[in-house]
């Protein structure tokens, strides 16, 4: 009988996955649920998100501080948004988390912390989910430092922090995590295959439709779910999983047709105001004439729709409606940025140095009166965050190299485990390639949408992409599964 | 063509010493903003600036007892918005009527003790339609189901008669004023009865006079169309007719050829016989810091725009911004000229403290097509009670403008000539432009403004810090691409090779 080691001994005690499960509770806890409430600061965007949930602010609540109660709408609410307008995945989970507030905490106050005990009960879950498939249980040793270092990546502060909040963040962290970890137990485990490839269609659909913006990365979930024709070989099988394509494709055009005149009128002014004009070579105005918009409009160059500033004319007026958003569609941005190539570099370095970080600094961190001046940043376990943001390379150059790179490494794997008909080798190529494309597409669809508006927000899911494929090539190569997985199954044969 | 006015005794040219330190007291019952009872509070506002008085405004729930009885207050003003629907306040009535100063009814509502001091009694029409006329101008009111009117039993001081369609030749006055007593049955905020309530107001300060208006272009801003804005300047300046254009301007990025086209026609405006007054910005949210914002905002506005000779007379601004403390602080007390236009349906507040400030000479803008519509008649009234200027919205298509142009060439006015009359002070942090009747001032140097910029163009140049290997930094990031991608191809050609020996090496034994 072999001699008991302290990993076998923890293993029946406390296994990688329950600790990670645990320690990321308990850091979520203590940093989520604790007095003062930690979380974010309203930037504007609360406003339709409350009205859509029959949720309002209380009076006097900015952008400096955390907000952590609103008061519950009576009656019938004007501004609901009807039809496919305002249609977003994460209203199912705040209105779980006005149920639970209901259930435990008031009936006339809404306490934020409701919605970050939602959100976080779900990270658990994808986090015990995402240790389960990156780890093995005849590797104890490799196994926990993996665990900890998964729990290094999710629960850190600049992760948890938004879960506080209204903003879309949360879910976008929570469903990529989800479908990370099922496609990489589709591959690895033989049992269950079914019940992995919903989950991932459910989170994909969820996350396609949490907000208008991710219409588009339908073509990077579709690219990632690819591989799972490898897995299942059935016609019946292979059907289901075209069903699943065709399903995603229907919220892409959903959330595309759920923008409302207004947001579209937002992005619009943005894409012009914080792109178009910006690192423009020489004065834009000539071009833009040129193209139709008076050049006096140049004029906007850096203003905000929502603007803190004063301004010399109202951006939803219809001056600016009729003069220049009805004239900035996709594709004059389009063809404007086709031929002015060296200012969407400019823009997509600026966006580069911005492309590992998931801290939000324009906005609290504290509610007010809780003796943290306005826009106080929590620091907390930001180690992972904090390293990315400061020593990743700052050039876009950098990470179309970077991802050059990944895929050929990780297609050695794809192409070896084909060669022995294993399926996990290709189903993890085609994930990364979903996740890569995401890490890259992001940044350039935000900026032909908005601009560098927000940006740190708006391309939140970038950073968040690259992180989990850092996580699953350093996991296969601690577990040695990389080059090839030699004890999983071959695939099902027809 | 001067049009006489309907009132009867005497005309009012010389002013009696104006108070400008008691304030004015405001009280009304409600806001009832569904039927423009927030307008009406608003206008009513913006008049008693213009009479150069200061108020203060508060709904009469909000009045207590004693407010009136010191000499805190120079006159109070009672606006009834809702008369079906009374606001309770005893005290306020008794102090009013124990009150000595200025007294100003407006509504319905009139205590029988406020039309004895009024040397009249009540009368009350119902369902009768009214006809106002003033001059020869006259407009239709809005049916009412009741109007008290006065029956008077002493003299008087009447503004504009009113006549009821089955009154049987009965005549009554529509501004009513008796030495500290004054009576308006109603505030319309459009056309002839606008022009009475004007007078009446200000014939009760003593302040009447006979303005010519003033005509302004309203709602230019950088982002109109400025080859519109150049046609109309010269078509003015051909027809004789001077004007003031209000419009916005930018703070930033005025380095961009946009605002050179900008200040360049505001420039061909000045020369044309125009005078500008700077449109105050808008803004969407409010922040607590505001009123430093706004005075950094205003000052580099300013000085933007006097460095290349465009020098405001004065400020517009809507009726609220003279109504909060951080608006008037930062931004109106600058000027010595301020043209209150009408509310606009949002109108931003930081901190409103309904304390209405005067200024030198502050303009009450009435729109051109409120005097003419067919329920206001044909007549245009040439002379107004007060500084007037009379608004025309910047037309939005050649066809609009070449309409604008017709109408304002058919109108039989004498316009305020800024060139004869006007005198102005507005100061920025660092400098002072003046107008004085036609020249144009800066920190005291008379400016010649000519439609090339004589100034310094850019004040905010930027030099090219020179940093060495500069050029290595902005292509670093393709340098190492194509680095790395033919050491990868390199690596990769090595992998194919040294495969094919390694298998040429194994699987050949294997055959043997």
């Amino acid at each position: 009988m072999a001699r008991r080691t302290w990993p076998s001994i923890a293993l029946w005690w406390v296994s990688p996955v329950k600790l990670a499960m645990l320690a990321t509770a308990v850091i979520g806890a203590s940093l989520l649920l604790t007095s003062p409430v930690h979380g974010l600061g309203d930037n504007g965007a609360f406003q339709r998100v409350l009205t859509n949930n029959g949720l309002f602010q209380l009076p006097g609540t900015q952008a400096d501080y955390v907000t952590a109660r609103f008061g519950f709408l009576q009656g019938y609410v004007e501004g609901r948004e009807t039809g496919l307008s305002g249609v977003s995945s994460r209203h199912l989970f705040i209105q779980l988390a006005i149920l639970l507030n209901k259930l435990i905490v008031s009936s006339t106050v809404f306490d934020i912390r409701c919605l970050g005990l939602v959100y976080l009960g779900l990270l658990v879950g994808a986090v015990g989910l995402l240790t389960r498939a990156l780890t093995r249980t005849d590797q104890p040793k490799r196994s926990y430092g993996l665990a900890a270092l998964i729990v290094l990546v999710l629960a850190d502060t600049t992760v948890l922090l938004p879960f506080n909040s209204f903003y879309t963040m949360p879910l976008l962290v929570i469903l990529s995590v989800t479908m990370v970890a099922s496609l990489l137990l589709l591959g690895r485990a033989p049992e269950h295959r079914g019940r992995w490839i919903s989950l991932y269609f459910v989170s994909a659909a969820l996350l396609v439709t949490s907000q208008p913006q991710n219409a588009l990365l339908t073509l990077s979930y579709l690219v990632m779910s690819l591989g799972s024709f490898v897995a299942f070989r059935h016609p019946a099988q292979r059907l289901g999983l075209l069903c699943g394509g065709v399903g995603l494709v229907a919220c892409g055009v959903l959330m595309g047709l759920a923008l409302t005149p207004q947001q579209r009128q937002v992005n619009r002014y943005q894409a012009f105001t914080h792109g178009v004009l910006q690192h423009a070579a020489s004065d834009p105005s000539p071009t833009l004439k040129q193209r139709g918009i008076d050049p006096q409009f140049a004029l906007m160059r850096g203003d905000d729709y929502f603007s803190a500033d004063f301004t010399a004319l109202d951006p939803a007026s219809s001056a600016v409606a009729t003069g220049l958003t009805k004239k900035m569609t996709f594709s004059w941005i389009f063809k404007y940025y086709a031929t002015h190539f060296a200012q969407l570099q400019q823009l997509l370095n600026l966006a580069a140095t911005h492309m590992l970080e998931t801290r939000v600094t324009a906005v609290g961190n504290y509610p007010a009166r809780s003796g943290h001046g306005p826009k106080a940043q929590v620091q907390g376990l930001t180690l992972v965050s904090a390293g990315l943001a400061r020593f990743f390379p700052r050039r876009f150059a950098f990470d179309l190299l970077l991802v050059g790179t990944l895929l050929t490494l990780f297609g050695v794997g794809a192409y070896r485990d084909w060669q022995v008909r294993r399926s996990a080798g290709v189903v993890r190529l085609t994930l990364m390639t979903g996740c890569l494309l995401n890490f890259l597409l992001i940044p350039i669809v935000v900026l032909l949408r908005t601009g560098e508006t927000n940006l740190v927000q708006n391309i939140y899911l970038a950073p968040i992409s690259l992180e989990l494929v850092g996580l699953v090539l350093i996991a296969d190569l601690a577990t040695q599964r990389f080059w090839c997985s030699p004890d999983q199954p071959v695939m099902a044969h027809a | 063509m001067l049009l006489s006015w309907g009132y009867a005794h005497r005309v009012l040219v010389a002013h009696a010493a104006l108070d400008r330190t008691q304030r004015v007291l405001v009280v009304y019952d409600r806001e009832d903003p569904q039927h423009g009872g927030r307008t009406k509070i608003a206008t009513m506002q913006r008049l008693l600036a213009s009479v150069g008085v200061p108020s203060q405004t508060e709904a009469l729930a909000a009045y207590h007892a004693g407010q009136l009885t010191g000499d805190k207050y120079q006159g109070v003003v009672t606006l009834v918005n809702t008369p079906n629907d009374p606001v309770k306040n005893a005290a306020f009535f008794r102090d009013r009527a124990r009150f000595t100063g200025r007294k100003l009814h407006v509504g319905q509502g009139l205590s029988a003790q406020e039309a004895t001091q009024l040397n009249a009694t009540r009368r009350l029409l119902d369902h009768q339609q009214v006809t106002l006329r003033a001059g020869s101008t006259w407009q239709l009111l809005p049916f009412k189901s009741v109007i008290t009117l006065l029956q008077p039993t002493g003299p008087q001081t009447k503004i504009g008669t009113l006549r009821a369609s089955g009154g049987g030749g009965a005549t009554y006055a529509y501004g009513t004023v008796v030495d500290q007593a004054g009576y308006l049955p109603e505030l319309l905020t459009t056309g002839v009865a606008m022009t009475c309530a004007m007078r009446t107001v200000a014939t009760l300060f003593d302040q009447a006079a006979d303005h010519a208006p003033l005509l302004t272009i309203t709602g230019v801003t950088p982002y109109s169309d400025l080859a519109r804005l150049r046609q109309l300047s010269r078509w003015l300046k051909a027809a004789g007719i001077p004007f003031a254009v209000s419009t916005t301007t930018v703070s930033r990025n005025t380095g961009l050829q946009g605002f050179a086209t900008f200040t360049k026609t505001l420039r061909e405006v000045e020369t044309s016989g125009g005078v500008i007054f700077l449109r105050v910005p808008t803004g969407a949210v409010a922040r607590t810091s505001s009123g430093p914002a706004l005075e950094h905002e205003m000052v580099a506005q300013l000085n933007q725009l006097g460095q290349r000779q465009v020098i405001p007379v004065g400020l517009s601004a809507p009726g609220t911004w003279n109504q909060d403390a951080v608006l008037r602080s930062a931004g109106l007390q600058r000027a010595q000229n301020v043209l209150f236009l009408p509310d606009e349906e949002e109108t931003l507040t930081r901190h409103a403290d309904n304390l209405g400030a005067t200024y030198g000479q502050s303009w009450f803008a009435l729109q051109l097509d409120q005097l003419q519509t067919p329920q206001t008649g044909q007549g245009t009234p040439t002379t107004f009670a007060v500084p007037t200027a009379v608004t025309v919205p910047f037309p939005q298509s050649t066809r609009q403008l070449t309409a604008q142009l017709h109408r304002l060439q058919d109108l039989q006015v004498t316009w305020y000539a800024p060139q004869r009359e006007l005198t102005a002070e507005l100061t920025s942090a660092s400098a002072t432009f003046a107008y004085r009747r036609g020249t144009y001032q800066l920190n005291g140097q008379t400016v010649a403004v000519s439609t090339t910029n004589a100034g310094i163009p850019n004040y905010h140049f930027t030099r090219p810090t020179q940093v060495t290997m500069q050029n290595y930094f902005k292509y670093q990031g393709w340098v190492l691409l194509t680095f790395f991608s033919l050491t990868t191809v390199v690596l990769v050609g090595f992998l194919v090779v040294g495969r094919r020996l390694y298998r040429r090496k194994f699987f050949r034994q294997d055959k043997q």
